[in-house]
């Protein structure tokens, strides 16, 4: 403990008096006589051993010396003090002929000036070092825990820690997911020092805009007296999350946190601590866009012993969203999806993945406000044309069998989810993207409804008929003729249309009567029949594995446009056209294939050889090979 | 047995007759990345349509050996294995499976029941799904498909391996080849045409289009 401040301007005094008074002694004629009161050498070593007891004792600034010197003065200088003080004013009552007068009366009361000033500055001293420490009431501040109870699920928190797994892809890669369904769940607080504070806090996620709220554990401790604790407030400090070298943030943010509600001061009796249970809302709300941040927490406790703080460093990672997260897929039958059934997980995983393509589409072109399609439109240019996700034939989640080229087969929304994650350094064989998992258009198209629904983007929803809910639609081609003589063009002449092959009767050379459907030539030249694409709110379509066939607003028809790659043929701006299409001409090829299958269907009839594949000339009177243009 | 409508040839044709004939060759190991794809393709679908147990699914792609440009021209990998003290064997191109299982010979029983008798116990489907219908013969060899007059298709508007299923029967062993295809709409369209099923982990030399439509 230090020298209490009383007792420090004491030794200072003292000090002050003290070269004075040893010079006067030291001055003093009789300083080497014999017949001296006292012996003034001595007594000026003695006080100069004592000057330099102060000064080392003023140096080490602890109370304890200061006390124990004190303790000396008292026994030993001040005796010393009056001894002399005493001898002076016995000689300064001498007359001129007393033999024992050794110095002059005047010279002996100037010197008790001296003495006297050094006499109250050491009994000042002692009192000063001897008394008892004035107690001073201090409090000190601890968080314990931090709950943000404004976030999804409230207090069951929606957000789940990523399922991790590893695959075995059937190119011999093995493909470590974190895109799995969740094994667990997360704790109900975000930070707590019993989990050991820093370093050991989780995410939750909210609707970006929203405010704030959290629910804090904090420990006042009281020392040195009772302490009076009025309240609390607060501070979020939001940092930007970094994914893949991009910021998930637009800006750092810092919102200031209020009581939610009065409190009523309590008293924390000294030497003892009160936790108390505060619940602070943010006085501004978190970034309104679509994001994630790690946050750092600030409490300062109101109390009559001043305003102690406390800092959660790493309190956690908020996920902000467009809205409440959601998104459910089932596949009962084969190739045969809803959005229905079980909620998927949303695991920190694929909130990040999601958040990563909005953004990073949002950067790569200008869309406008943040509105939610503008937002879709991000997801999905960033997706199809950055980060290379891109439809693979033959590879699809089916119930009965494992057609998805992952060992084990993945639960559904793990298999859709992989589909959508790049990975950079590991290539896949052929024309096959590089991502975790491959699938065929129609796994994208729902694979991509569930990204954009876990932001809160909804509703991807496609009504045809009664009631059904499908969150993808299939996009089939339609020829530019008719398909009787003369075959003039259809009126109007449209390129695609949803949910509904076009399919024409054929006569097999016995006169059975067959049909047969119209498909198209991907850019990797396979043999497609449709399509697969993501409806956005019943109006926008969404072609992730290839192009889009039909127009983006289906409107009331939703027989229009058939266009193919080129640059971005597939991102319709304004107004229901594709950009750069040419309507008066199809760039993919187009073939009718068919007779074959439909032989199972017609009660077993075996035509198999009349039509074993593809019409070789599907308008006859054309010149032309197996497959044909639309405007052929 | 109704010989009126036969068919100027087989189910499935050359790429049938080809997966039902012994194995052709020496076969290899796959190690390319094509090859191994095929592999875990003709693995997943045999798992998913036979009655296995969990020990026999793992094992699958143990027996598998891969038959490049096999004889008439297909890639072609062939596994076998055992169940029921029986050895199955199995072989599949791009888009085409094939199963063979011996029999214990019934000379009283018809060719078509007693391939639907082990079609029933092979196959992971409906019971009344297996009533077959002969089409016709070759040497003692019988053959037909799934009667439809009898039984309703698994999936009335797109291709499902338990429609396209087609059978063979000697007496002494059947063999069952069906088209892989799920049911349900698919983004590929799944042939099961000879020219659809020649390569699917060799390169072609040329054009497999043109070569097919030239042919």
């Amino acid at each position: 403990m230090p020298i209490n401040p009383q007792a420090c301007k004491a030794i200072d005094d003292t000090l002050a008096a003290l070269g004075p008074a040893v010079a006067s002694l030291q001055d003093r004629k009789d300083y080497a006589r014999k017949d001296a009161p006292f012996n003034v050498p001595d007594a000026v070593s003695f006080f100069q051993g004592y000057q330099q007891a102060l000064q080392v004792c003023r140096a080490k600034d602890d109370q304890g010396g200061a006390a124990t010197l004190a303790e000396q003065t008292g026994k030993t200088v001040i005796p010393k003090i009056q001894d002399i003080v005493s001898s002076n004013l016995t000689l300064s009552k001498m007359g001129q002929l007393n033999t024992q007068r050794t110095i002059e009366p005047e010279t002996a009361l100037a010197q008790n000036v001296l003495l006297g000033k050094l006499l109250q500055a050491s009994m000042a001293f002692v009192a000063s070092a001897q008394a008892k420490q004035a107690v001073i009431a201090t409090a000190t501040l601890a968080i314990r825990s931090i709950t943000y109870t404004n976030r999804h699920g409230g207090g069951a928190k929606l957000l789940r820690p990523d399922g991790v797994s590893l695959y075995l892809r059937a190119d011999g890669q093995f493909i470590q997911t974190h895109l799995d369904d969740s094994g667990g769940f997360f704790n109900a607080t975000e930070w707590d020092i019993g989990r050991g504070g820093d370093g050991h806090d989780e995410p939750f996620s909210q609707t970006g805009g929203a405010q704030p709220r959290v629910r804090i554990v904090c420990r006042v401790t009281a020392a040195g007296g009772n302490v009076t604790v009025n309240g609390f407030a607060g501070q979020l400090d939001g940092t930007a999350l970094m994914h893949n070298g991009a910021a998930m943030l637009n800006n750092n943010f810092t919102v200031a946190l209020a009581a939610a509600a009065p409190m009523a001061p309590v008293v924390v009796v000294g030497g003892a601590h009160v936790d108390f249970t505060v619940d602070l809302d943010g006085t501004a709300n978190f970034p309104n866009e679509i994001g994630a941040a790690t946050l750092a927490l600030t409490l300062t406790a109101n109390t009559s012993a001043g305003n102690p703080t406390d800092t959660a460093h790493a309190a956690g990672t908020v996920y902000l969203t467009f809205g409440a997260p959601g998104g459910a897929a089932q596949s009962l039958a084969a190739n045969s999806f809803t959005l229905g059934g079980n909620p998927q997980h949303v695991t920190p995983a694929r909130l990040l993945l999601a958040i990563w393509a909005a953004r990073a589409g949002m950067a790569w072109v200008v869309l406008g406000p943040a509105a939610a399609t503008n937002w879709v439109d991000a997801i999905f240019l960033f997706l199809k044309h950055v980060a290379g996700v891109q439809f693979s034939l033959n590879y699809r989640w089916l119930p009965a069998v494992n057609n998805t080229g992952l060992w084990l087969k993945p639960p559904l929304h793990t298999y859709l989810w992989m589909s959508l994650s790049p990975t950079p350094g590991i290539h896949s064989p052929g024309t096959l993207p590089d991502t975790e998992a491959w699938a065929e258009c129609h796994n994208l198209a729902v694979a991509f409804a569930l990204m954009g629904e876990i932001l809160g983007l909804t509703p991807f929803v496609v009504n045809f008929g009664a009631g059904n809910r499908l969150g993808y639609a299939t996009d089939y081609p339609l020829p530019r003729r008719q398909d009787v003589a003369p075959f003039l063009a259809a009126v109007p002449a449209a390129h695609g249309r949803l949910n509904q092959p076009y399919q024409r009767p054929r006569v097999a050379p016995d006169g059975t009567v067959g049909r047969q459907q119209l498909g198209f030539v991907d850019q990797n030249g396979g043999r497609n029949n449709f399509e697969g694409v993501t409806v956005f709110n019943n109006v926008r379509l969404y072609p992730l594995g290839e192009c889009i066939l039909a127009q983006n607003n289906r409107g009331a028809n939703a027989d229009n446009y058939y266009c193919s790659y080129g640059v971005l043929p597939d991102y319709v701006i304004s107004p229901n056209v594709p950009v750069n299409f040419d309507a008066t001409r199809g760039l993919a090829p187009l073939f009718f294939a068919g007779e074959w299958i439909h032989w199972f269907f017609n009660h077993g009839v075996w035509q198999w050889n009349w039509q074993n594949g593809y019409d070789p000339n599907p308008y006859p009177g054309l010149a032309i090979g197996a497959d044909f243009m639309w405007e052929d | 047995m109704d010989t009126t409508t036969n068919p100027p040839v087989q189910p499935y044709d050359a790429l049938g007759t080809q997966l039902r004939a012994a194995p052709g060759g020496k076969g290899a190991l796959a190690a390319k990345p094509e090859e191994l794809l095929a592999v875990d393709n003709h693995c997943g679908w045999t798992a998913g349509l036979l009655k296995l147990d969990e020990t026999t699914r793992s094992s699958l792609v143990k027996s598998c050996l891969l038959y490049p440009q096999e004889a008439a021209g297909f890639d072609i990998v062939r596994g076998s294995f055992s169940a029921r003290g029986l050895t199955i064997a199995t072989a599949s191109s791009r888009h085409v499976l094939c199963v063979v299982v011996p029999l214990t010979p019934n000379p009283q029983a018809e060719p078509a029941a007693l391939a639907a008798a082990a079609a029933k116990a092979l196959f992971d489907l409906p019971a009344t799904a297996f009533v077959f219908k002969e089409m016709g013969c070759d040497g003692n060899v019988h053959y037909g498909v799934r009667d439809f007059s009898a039984t309703k298709p698994i999936d009335a508007e797109w291709p499902h391996w338990g429609d396209a299923l087609a059978w063979w029967c000697d007496g002494s062993q059947a063999a069952f080849i069906t088209t892989k295809a799920p049911g349900g709409p698919t983004q590929e369209v799944i042939m099961p045409s000879a020219n659809e099923n020649r390569y699917w982990f060799t390169v072609p030399s040329k054009d497999p289009d043109t070569t097919a439509r030239s042919a």
